[in-house]
């Protein structure tokens, strides 16, 4: 068993005099101290700006940001030159949405799945819109998981699905889907957002062609993400943002871009915050992901016995421990996630009530107004399952249900 | 434990209104209908109200939502009845949290005035 309280100085906080359980890693992750000073020592020592200087502040920065995208490279077994540096995973995916539609005519065909996260549907939604493309929507079944093998055609010309559900917590599996795409001549878009941070991830094995993620949900600092795109396809895609950095030449008349990654990173770059991510990768490195994998199935098992065995709740997603990571989403009868939300709090516990940005999946596939939301991380124990539980009998004799 | 909530955001008689809901209905005979949502934790509020000589004579109102919503609907339908056109407009935020008698933090005073907010959408649309 591993203690990450010296690392972690939050988890002693108390909220409203109780413990702060920590369950709300869906939404984002805790923020380990190592993380913390790798960004402050860029404040302190060499705060300059990257590409651009002669003088050695500037030179240290260039190192330490050029270093971040060859070790997070490195975490998900790609090139250097294949990662490009977002704001999060939600600028990624509108990243992909404007420049690879860039090149699809009407009545081109792009899926998603049911179960997508507002930032990977939203764009594809009103660029299809925009272009006259068509938007196509994966089922999901009453298992949680995605009816994928018949709906991709030669028609489709992108597929976009979650690594793992932020909602459900369904583990799709992407490197068969990449498969199916790739046969019918479709791209493969991950966004891993909610995958990266949990499972192991190879993307030569995936053989996704794009895939994405945010640092602030695998213990890094918000305002910063990453893109993966193979190389020759970014290279024969159309910049997003313009401006300094992604440019080699420019006159009044035109200009000429630079080639990718720097092609999608326009302007002084979130140098601080990409330097943290590559101190959480190393921290991530240190603690294992597959100690990660293995610990996090221990908690989705056990939390997948005790959550069911609560008298009037629903458990949404799958209910087979090896298909879905540890992000329960849940209600109660007689009583709303709201409410719910409010009494855990009471008692040091954060979870998260509403439609975890999946509207459409919350309130016409599952058809509740809301749901609450118990997504844990390599920081919590099986104790804090223990404290949900009990939490959960507590709004229930607040409601007297 | 579970009298610290009874002095707290779930008094009894929140709940009381929450499980046991006043005027929980449509009318068929109205003469305004309105709906409102707060989408941050996924309330709606649908009002059906009935005038008599410029006056509340009937007023019904469904929805799903988390109990303080739930409950201010409820006792603010309760509030309404016999009121005129202009005291119905003049009712503000502060006469809904001295109706609830509950101190609510900043996340849960959209879920307070989901009610006053949709019968306000209400007078709006029937130019009231």
């Amino acid at each position: 068993m591993k203690n990450f309280t010296k690392d972690f100085p939050i988890l002693n906080e108390q909220v409203n005099g109780k413990q702060l359980v920590y369950l709300d890693n869906g939404a984002t992750s805790l923020t380990p101290e190592p993380v913390l000073q790798a960004m402050n020592e860029y404040y302190h020592k060499f705060n300059a700006n990257v590409h651009r200087g002669i003088h050695s502040l500037s030179e240290k920065a260039t190192e330490k940001y050029d270093n971040a995208h060859a070790k997070i490279a490195k975490f998900i077994n790609a090139n250097s030159d294949e990662i490009i540096f977002t704001r999060g995973t939600t600028e990624a995916l509108n990243l992909l949405a404007y420049s690879l539609t860039n090149d699809l005519t009407e009545g081109d065909e792009i899926l998603v799945s049911e179960m997508e996260h507002h930032a990977n549907l939203v764009p594809w939604q009103q660029l299809a819109k925009q272009k006259g493309l068509k938007l196509k929507y994966i089922k999901v079944n009453s298992e949680g998981e995605l009816d994928f093998k018949k709906v991709i055609t030669d028609k489709t010309k992108i597929v976009s699905v979650t690594g793992m559900s932020n909602v459900l917590g369904t583990i799709n599996p992407v490197k068969e889907i990449a498969k199916i795409a790739h046969e019918h001549g479709a791209l493969l878009i991950v966004d891993a957002a909610q995958s990266v941070p949990h499972l192991p991830t190879d993307v030569k094995d995936l053989d996704c062609d794009f895939l994405t993620f945010s640092g602030h949900k695998m213990a890094g600092p918000t305002g910063i993400g990453v893109l993966y795109g193979k190389k020759e396809l970014l290279d024969k895609m159309q910049p997003f943002m313009y401006g300094g950095d992604m440019i080699k030449e420019v006159t009044f008349k035109d200009s000429t871009w630079s080639d990718a990654p720097l092609k999608f990173e326009a302007g002084t770059p979130s140098i601080a915050e990409a330097i943290g991510l590559a101190a959480a990768i190393d921290y991530l490195t240190k603690v294992g992901m597959d100690w990660i994998q293995e610990h996090e199935q221990e908690i989705t098992k056990y939390a997948l016995e005790k959550l069911q065995s609560i008298d009037g709740l629903t458990l949404y997603g799958p209910k087979n421990s090896e298909k879905r990571g540890s992000v329960f989403s849940f209600t109660l009868k007689g009583i709303h996630a709201h409410d719910i939300a409010e009494i855990l709090n009471q008692e040091g516990i954060a979870i998260r009530p509403g439609h975890m940005c999946a509207m459409p999946l919350v309130t016409q596939v599952l058809k509740q107004p809301a749901v609450a939301r118990a997504s844990f991380y390599f920081y919590n124990t099986k104790e804090e399952v223990d404290k949900l539980v009990n939490g959960l009998e507590e709004c229930k004799k607040v409601f007297n249900v | 434990m579970t009298e610290e909530y009874e002095e707290g955001l779930y008094r009894e008689n929140i709940i009381d209104h929450y499980k046991n809901a006043r005027n929980f209905g449509e009318l068929k005979d109205y003469d305004i209908k309105t709906k409102e949502l707060n989408l941050t934790c996924g309330d709606q509020i649908q009002l059906t109200i009935k005038l008599k000589d410029d006056k509340v004579s009937d007023v019904k109102f469904e929805g799903a939502g988390c109990a303080v919503s739930i409950a201010s609907a409820s006792m603010l339908t309760e509030k309404i009845k016999g009121m005129n056109i202009k005291q119905l407009k003049e009712l503000n935020e502060k006469d809904i949290y001295a109706m609830l008698g509950i101190k609510l933090g900043t996340a849960r005073v959209n879920c307070a005035l989901l009610s006053l907010n949709t019968l306000k959408k209400g007078l709006k649309e029937a130019k009231l």
